[in-house]
């Protein structure tokens, strides 16, 4: 008994003792790394830095805001009050703003890495390479910044809370801030290898691209904006795209299938596009147009940006056979513009006898003049992409295009307000199946890369018809118009008088090449031209509303005219340039100024 | 032996004394059960007429005179005796007698016929020392319910032994003369005197239980001697056999402070709060949940296991538990054999009829369709013409027979669905059957007890298919054994094993879809048909996922008695856990049942995936409980220490593309194989003591601390010590209340104290970590995302624990004989140095502030419990009530902006900031001539308040102007409106036109719990409600056609139209306001306040002579309701408890008819 008890306080006390050991409080994580970790070699920046490419835009739905905010293009909320807040001048201090604050995030996360490439284990070369990276897509976010806010609060180092003469310091003035990005991206340029990090990766050609683009718009903003200094961003713009016009001659001979493949990975023309693949990502824009989401419209103003083939304006071209007729509004025009809106048709589909599950079946009307663009996209296209009728994403055949909303024929889906419905990105790659879209999106292309070279060219006073056989009749090409002659301008009677005639046709063709990329508004605000354009009553097709049954709302309440949801905005006021900064921001950080104008 | 009866003379000889007296000794065991002590003599009084100096036998002599009674005593008794001093006047009866028998070794007592008996102290163990005999006999209660367990043990000895089933025992007693002691938990223990003949004890119920043992952490403690806030449950009393499988549910209503809401109906209980004494921190924390000084998962535990519950409120009380008992301890104790009991065995069974308490109800396709037209649409979005779809439902209303199909078509081809169906009901509108049963078998030696149970529970719900099944297997084996005399061990096994389906139904379609939305299957011309995608077809052609859980927990316990007093306790738990869930994409093909569009499943996106996730647990406690009794000073004294270790581990993988959808797993799919992994662990140790003391059980002390460590923080931050102190002042027991007689117990209790909460935002918060995740960019020769690491947060060397003070005062009252009891406690908690990023940074930044100890909030409130129990003959009943009430704020936190959209001091948890509703704008307000026809477009006349960045027209929701300025906005988000040097607000400053309008904590909680019983009847219930909350919705269920794809709801059809301007609800048009109408405000405001019956239950137990004949010891039968009403102010279906699982859509509670019985042999 005795002994037992013994054994069994013994036992106790060593069971204490082990017990004690506070080595288990030292619990470690598993399957997380810290930076020590990580920032070593070649590849682990490489892993690290494949998070900075979920920053390039992919096709979304929502991501054609900016573009609703234009002139060229309508959503289904035209209505005073609900969407299009900028031309309605609804537009509130947001008290946070993801515009504001994300851009800042991803900075960071550059710049930890940037942070960590002198204590790693990289070579020189390897180090510069990473650099350049870091440079590239900081770049990008200050430039995201820059363009909605001006200036802003430059960061090139990582931050910590203590770094407050940063944090609750004043901005830094656009000047810098726009240097400070040109630097970033020459470095880069100078420094990154050549051919990326493989395959549709940023390289050289990448990060020229980019120069191109933010050259222009810092070039042409300050130009239109009565800032000094436009000249040197304009010449590197216009640097960088003959660079890569020399090296990428060639562009992709199909415009539509720039927007609709299924991979773009070695297309001519393509200097950075964003691939899907299913169950890993996929988007839903070609569904959105076939279903009853999309409700993507171009205006009136849109579709007269197209020329006819004859190079001249549907204004004054002898083969304009005019607009009261779908029909004869679409005759001979630039091919790009069959791509991006849908031409008009007319089918039967009461055929008698066919599978009511799958493939609906339709056949002509009996009037010809139905078919006469079924006839031309078959021999434009394929069935994968724009022929004719157009289907909805249930296979179901359209009856008639343009299908308005107001008067849909039981057919609710890929409906339109203004009878321009934007099909840019419809295809027929995935029937039947919705939300499942794997068309590849370009990032960086030739054709933007084009029009800002001759747009950069122009603007520096250096555009000859050589730049334009370069750029802008290379585009001419792929819509089968004839070529632009800068000694032989067309006069286009709408053209803005401020605007040169062949800077208007220049920025004619950029709308045209680059309709529904979300160009659009931010070309407006670096022309300083969203306050004139944006007044301008977004207008619809030409109806006579006796074919549709009243429904249909036509400008001053006529029986036929030009479709009007809203009446003329009033236009935006002149502090609209800049995004105002969120009131939160302001009230941690009282030395952060608010916009002009948004004061009150 | 001399025996004399006074006033009978010298009549009876010695023999037939002897005789006489063993009769009477015979006759007290047997019939004179019940001695009433000397107070039962205090009315009578006794008149003295001279100061005078008396014998013993002369007071006696008196007293005969003057009253009924007389005496019974050994002649010899008084010869010692001294004289008594009488004085003149009158005096009662009862000091009289203390008086004259205080010089004497005696005891005296009332016995029958008014006899008073007086024998020697003592005198009974004195006479036949060697004679023993065996005494047997049976216990009952005053129903004459056998009382199986009662404990029987011979005064002075330790000899006992414990009641059979059938109340019955047998125990051999060292003479006649001992005093047997039976004892029952709840019921007043009684002293009898042993015979050679069958004796039957009744017990009487005790009114309050007072000498109740409370468990505390690390050991228990008398009731009347604790000194924290604790409330105790007895599963008996609130579980009873409703058919609930998670204890959590039992719990609601029945312990004051104990949040525990529920936010679904669904069988399996998923989504149940248990929150104590309000909101924890704003970092999350809860009650520790402990079985065997272990935390446990509630829904492991079998509720018909559970002996009692036992809620530990405030620091005083947990801080023995450490870190994460800084809101509570929640203590479950198991069910546990007894010594020397014969084999028991009990089932139950109930048996659950469920439906929906309660639905939402849509709107007829004709009040849909007029609405449509009242709002302005032509058409709808499949294709209908408004108008002639409203000419047709006219028609159809009239002449059905038309309309066979219930479709109408004009004479474009359009069709016109007319026909109401009802999408909610036919998914959710079924009756669910659940069964719950429940055996067990229990014993026990004079070394070894056992007990074995096991539960099974099978619940379904009210979906259509078992979808929302869920089933429950439960063992629990306990063991335990004395080694030797000094050493006892008990191990404890439980498995739990669980199968959960998971539903299929879309909630928010279940709201969106419109009330002509077509049901079943869709016909082709050809004859093939598609099921519509509704609720109840996506339930009945895709599987359900499935998650299964197996939980096993060994328990080891050593307790060791090395010296009196003095008591080691070694206790070991492992816990293995495993979770799998199991999940399929099978892609059916559907056809919308509104558009008709066909959905068609894509092959390639068909999947199959399987989660796994298992964790272990090992905890070690080690302590040492003293207990020493000296003189009137009791001391208690433990230490010990108690270690945790938890280790989890999960994986999954995913494939698509499988062979086929009937047969899915991961052999037989084709498509890109995904998978992941992930792990989590933590471990604590603490070092713990308490100290007890008392002083006679009126003045009550305790001390406790513990030096805790968690892995949770930085070495050097990762200890902390939390000390806390309690003390009781128990004023009945002071002489000066001894003449209140309608009070047994008053207690005033005070406690103080503090402890750490180590909750944090993930496990290793002092570490900047970088997860790996897949980034949304392809690999382009693979094909598949590439994988990056996240950007670590900031994170600050120096943060360390949270620290909890709580301080509070309680009292405690018994009355009417402990038939009243109640408490009172009121509360005071801090919780001090919340983790949470620092003040808030500017964006900039590009991250949070790193965390640090900066915050501080404080919750205050109080808890009101009281229970009245009283039996009247055969008539017993008992009714319990508590109230109580918390509230929390904010009193430290760095945000010197006092942005709205962040914590702030004084901020109250719960706030709700909104818009004070001004009615509708009216034509009026509108300068004339301004309107469009459809009234819109207008210009606002002057002075009248305009909504910012919106073009109002009328029907739309005016706000109130609270500041002034003419115009509605949220200024700039922040509490405080700034002024300019001339007093004048700076314009879109503070937080414009908006205030708090209501907050979301439900306050003044309460439950009320009776029950009753009469001969062999018994009925019980419970209820319980919340007395104030305001909730916040804006979802289908709540707004009426918030867009094309939405309905309405029959509770919803008062609405703005220019003929109905006094509507309820605001203009609703296309591409109209609406949305800007229905902004957080006064007016849409929900009243969370309810009152609930949850369960009322009737049970008839066979009367015992019927039960004999069949060798059963007990059969109940019962039935009984669960949920049967709910009051409240809200639409018929909407239910702020419940949560919204898309579109304001929610799984009701269940109303259920449950039968059952209860069988003992």
């Amino acid at each position: 008994m005795k002994r037992i008890s013994n054994i069994l306080i013994g036992a106790l006390l060593f069971f204490v003792a082990v017990c004690c050991d506070e080595e288990i409080l030292n619990q470690l994580p598993e399957d997380s790394f810290v930076e020590e970790t990580i920032f070593t070699t070649d590849s682990n920046f490489e892993t690290y830095a494949w998070g900075f490419y979920e920053w390039f835009p992919k096709y979304s739905t929502g991501g054609f805001g900016s573009e609703f905010a234009g002139d060229l293009m309508s959503n289904k909320n035209i209505n005073v009050g609900n969407g299009n807040s900028w031309l309605w001048q609804n537009i509130t201090i947001p008290a946070s703003s993801s515009d504001w604050n994300t851009p800042y995030s991803r900075i960071r996360r550059v710049n930890l890495m940037l942070n960590n490439i002198d204590s790693s284990e990289l070579t020189e070369a390897q180090k510069a390479h990473w650099t350049s990276v870091g440079y590239f897509f900081r770049a990008m976010q200050h430039f995201e910044l820059l363009s909605k806010y001006g200036a802003i609060i430059y960061v090139d180092k990582l931050l910590t809370e203590n770094d407050e003469d940063i944090l609750k310091g004043p901005r830094t003035s656009r000047e810098v801030v726009a240097q400070n990005i040109l630097n970033d991206l020459e470095f880069a340029e100078d420094n990154i290898r050549s051919n990326g990090n493989g395959i549709n990766t940023v390289n050289t050609d990448v990060v020229r691209a980019f120069i191109s683009r933010f050259g222009l718009f810092e070039g042409t903003w300050r130009k239109y904006h009565g800032i000094s200094g436009g000249e040197e961003f304009l010449q590197a713009s216009a640097d960088a795209s003959a660079k890569l016009i020399a090296s990428h001659p060639n562009l992709h001979p199909s415009y539509d299938e720039v927007f609709n493949s299924q991979s773009l990975a070695g297309v001519n023309g393509i200097l950075l596009h964003k691939s899907y693949a299913l169950d890993q990502t996929v988007h839903r824009v070609s569904s959105f147009l076939k279903n009853s989401a999309g409700y993507w419209d171009m205006t009136k103003k849109a579709v007269d940006q197209y020329l006819c083939i004859d190079g001249q304006t549907r204004w004054t071209s002898p083969l304009f056979d005019g607009d009261s007729n779908p029909y004869d509004e679409f005759r001979n025009r630039d091919r790009r513009l069959y791509f991006t809106t849908t031409p008009p048709f007319k089918v039967n589909t009461n055929v008698p006898g066919q599978d009511p599950l799958k493939s609906f079946e339709w056949e002509f009307t009996s009037n010809p003049a139905d078919r006469e663009y079924i006839d031309l996209m078959a021999s434009l296209s394929d069935k994968d992409h724009k022929v004719l009728p157009t289907e909805n994403w249930n296979t179901f055949i359209i009856i008639e295009e343009p299908h308005f909303r107001r008067d849909d024929n039981g057919q609710p889906f890929s409906v339109t307000s203004t009878g321009y419905r934007c099909t840019k990105y419809y295809n027929n790659f995935n029937r039947g199946s919705q939300h499942n879209d794997l068309t590849n999106s370009p990032i960086f292309r030739m054709g933007e890369i084009l029009l800002n070279y001759a747009e950069a060219k122009f603007e520096l006073g250096q555009f000859t018809q050589e730049i334009a056989d370069i750029t802008i009749n290379k585009l001419r090409d792929r819509g089968q118009v004839a070529h632009l002659n800068v000694g032989n301008v067309f006069n286009d009677p709408t053209r803005d008088t401020d605007v040169a005639p062949v800077l208007w046709e220049i920025r004619r063709e950029r709308a045209v090449e680059l309709m529904m990329e979300n160009f659009r508004f931010n070309d407006l605000r670096r022309w300083k031209k969203l306050h004139v354009y944006g007044a301008e009553e977004k207008l619809g097709r030409y109806v006579f509303n006796s074919e549709h049954g009243g429904n249909l709302p036509i400008k001053n309440g006529a029986s036929e005219g030009y479709i009007a949801h809203i009446g003329e905005p009033p236009g935006v006021p002149m502090h609209y340039y800049l995004y105002p900064i969120p009131s939160e921001e302001r009230v941690l950080n009282p030395q952060l100024d608010q916009n002009p104008g948004w004061e009150d | 032996m001399k025996i004399k009866f006074i006033d009978v003379r010298s009549l009876i000889r010695k023999r037939l004394l002897i005789l006489i007296m063993r009769t009477f000794i015979f006759l007290l065991c047997t019939t004179f059960f019940g001695f009433n002590s000397i107070e039962g003599l205090a009315q009578e009084k006794v008149i003295i007429n001279t100061d005078k100096e008396v014998s013993v036998h002369q007071v006696f002599r008196i007293i005969k005179k003057q009253t009924k009674y007389r005496f019974l005593y050994p002649e010899s008794l008084f010869i010692d005796a001294p004289k008594v001093q009488l004085k003149k006047g009158v005096i009662e009866l009862s000091k009289l007698l203390k008086q004259a028998l205080s010089g004497s070794n005696v005891k005296f007592e009332l016995s029958k016929g008014n006899t008073i008996v007086i024998e020697e102290e003592s005198s009974f163990k004195k006479s036949n020392k060697k004679q023993q005999i065996k005494v047997s006999g049976a216990v009952m209660g005053i129903n004459g319910q056998p009382l199986p367990g009662a404990n029987i043990l011979e005064k002075g000895t330790t000899n006992g032994i414990q009641t059979d089933f059938d109340g019955k025992f047998s125990l051999t007693v060292s003479s006649e003369e001992s005093i047997l002691v039976i004892s029952y938990i709840g019921f007043v223990t009684k002293e009898v005197i042993a015979a050679n003949e069958p004796i039957t004890v009744t017990l009487v119920e005790d009114a309050a239980e007072l000498e109740e043992i409370v468990v505390i952490g690390y050991g228990s403690q008398k009731k009347t001697t604790v000194t924290d806030a604790v409330s105790t449950v007895k599963m008996n009393e609130v579980l009873g056999n409703r058919p609930i499988s998670d204890v959590r549910v039992a719990l609601q209503a029945t312990a004051p402070g104990l949040q525990i809401t529920s936010n679904s109906g669904q069988p399996g209980a998923q989504g149940l709060g248990v929150q104590l004494r309000g909101f924890p921190s704003i970092n999350g924390g809860g009650s520790l949940i402990l079985q065997d000084n272990v935390p446990v998962n509630f829904s492991d535990i079998n509720p018909q296991d559970i002996e009692t519950i036992t809620v530990l409120k405030d620091a005083s009380a947990s801080a023995i538990y450490g870190a994460r008992a800084a809101f509570g301890v929640v203590l479950i104790t198991t069910k546990k054999p007894t010594k020397k009991q014969k084999v028991k065995f009990d089932y139950s069974s109930t048996l659950s009829v469920n439906t929906a308490h309660e639905l939402v109800e849509k709107a007829s396709t004709y009040q849909f369709v007029k609405a449509m037209n009242d709002f302005g649409q032509q058409s709808y979005w499949t294709g209908q013409l408004i108008p002639e779809w409203l000419g047709f439902l006219e028609d159809y209303s009239t002449n059905p027979s038309a309309y066979p199909d219930g479709i109408a078509i004009d004479a474009t081809g359009r069709n016109y669905p007319l026909r109401d169906t009802d999408i909610i009901g036919s998914w959710m509108g079924n009756t669910g059957w659940s069964q719950f049963h429940n055996f067990s078998f229990s014993g026990g030696s004079e070394k070894t007890t056992f007990r074995v149970s096991a539960g099974y529970s099978d619940e379904d719900g009210i979906l259509v298919t078992d979808n929302d099944s869920y089933k429950k297997i439960t063992l629990n084996a306990f063991l335990q054994t004395d080694l030797t005399k000094n050493l006892t061990t008990s191990t404890n096994v439980l498995y739990t094993n669980s199968d959960r389906n998971r539903t299929r139904g879309s909630y928010g379609r279940s709201i969106d879809y419109v009330p002509f939305a077509f049901e079943g299957l869709h016909f082709f011309n050809d004859g093939r048909s598609l099921p519509y995608l509704t609720p109840e077809n996506q339930e009945r052609y895709e599987p359900a996922d499935n998650q299964l859980i197996d939980n096993i927990r060994f328990f080891q316990k050593f307790v060791y008695n090395p010296i009196k007093d003095l008591k080691l306790t070694g206790e070991y738990t492992f816990e293995k856990r495993n979770v799998d869930d199991y999940g399929s994409n099978i892609q059916q093909d559907y056809i919308h049942p509104v558009s008709l569009a066909f959905f068609e499943g894509d092959p390639l996106l068909t999947a199959y995936s399987k989660n796994n996730f298992k964790s272990i647990r090992n905890s070690i406690n080690v302590f040492a409980n003293y207990d020493k009794k000296i003189g009137k000073h009791n001391f208690g004294a433990t230490v010990g220490l108690n270690r945790e270790v938890y280790d989890a581990e999960g994986f999954n993988i995913r494939r698509t593309n499988l062979i086929s959808t009937g047969l899915p797993s991961i052999s037989g799919a084709t498509g890109e194989i995904t998978g992941g992994d992930s792990f989590s662990n933590w471990a604590v140790l603490g070092y713990f003591g308490r100290i007890t003391y008392n002083y006679k059980e009126k003045y009550l002390l305790k001390l406790s601390g513990r030096y805790d460590g968690s892995s949770r923080f930085r070495e050097g931050n990762r200890f902390g010590w939390f000390p806390s102190l309690s003390a009781g002042w128990v004023v009945s027991n002071e002489k000066f209340m001894n003449n209140i007689n309608f009070l047994s117990q008053l207690k005033l209790r005070a406690t103080i104290g503090e402890i750490g909460n180590q909750n944090t935002n993930g496990l290793y918060p002092y570490l900047p970590l970088m997860d790996p995740y897949r980034v949304d960019w392809l690999n382009e020769d693979s094909g598949v995302r590439y994988v990056s690491v996240g950007s670590p947060n900031l994170v600050s060397q120096g943060f360390t624990w949270e620290t909890v003070q709580s301080k509070g005062i309680g009292i405690d009252l018994a009355l009417f004989n402990n038939k009243l009891t109640a408490s009172f406690d009121f509360f005071e908690r801090n919780t001090l140095d919340m983790i949470r990023s620092g003040a808030q940074l500017p964006a900039v930044l590009g991250t949070n502030a790193p965390t640090e100890n900066a915050a501080d909030l404080q919750t205050r409130g109080w808890e009101f419990e009281m229970k009245w129990r009283q039996n009247v003959g055969d008539f017993s009943y008992n009714i319990g009530f508590n109230l109580w009430d918390n509230q929390t704020k904010i009193t430290k936190f760095d945000n010197p902006g006092f942005l709205l959209n962040d914590f702030y001091v004084g901020r109250k948890i719960g706030e709700i900031w909104g818009y004070a509703t001004d009615g509708y704008y009216t034509v009026d307000d509108f300068e004339p001539g301004t309107l469009s026809a459809t009234l819109e477009n207008g210009t606002l006349k002057e002075g009248v308040v305009s909504i910012q960045g919106v073009q109002v027209n009328p029907g739309d929701i005016k706000y109130k102007d609270l500041n002034g300025d003419g115009i509605i906005n949220s200024g700039n988000n922040t509490l405080i409106t700034e002024l300019d040097e001339n007093g004048e607000m700076v314009p879109n400053t503070g937080p414009g036109d908006r205030k708090i309008i209501g907050n979301s904590s439900r306050r003044f909680q309460f439950g009320i719990i009776g029950g009753a019983s009469y001969k062999n009847f018994d009925l019980s219930f419970v209820l319980n409600g919340v007395g104030k909350r305001e909730v916040w919705q804006n979802s289908g269920v709540i707004f009426p056609f918030q867009g094309q794809f939405n309905t309405i709801f029959k509770h919803q059809l008062d609405y703005w139209t220019p003929d109905n301007t006094n509507a309820y609800f605001p203009r609703i048009y296309e591409n109209g306001n609406y949305g800007k109408s229905r902004r957080t405000q006064t007016k849409y405001l929900l009243d969370g306040s309810y009152l609930r019956i949850k369960n009322i239950a009737l049970g008839y137990s066979l009367p015992n002579n019927v039960l004999e004949k069949i060798k059963i010891d007990k059969l109940r039968l019962f039935i009984s309701g669960e949920n049967l009403f709910t009051f409240d102010n809200l639409p018929k279906g909407v239910n702020t408890e419940l949560q919204n699982k898309g579109g304001g859509a929610s799984y009701p509670f269940l109303r259920s008819y449950n039968f059952g019985i209860n069988l003992s042999f």
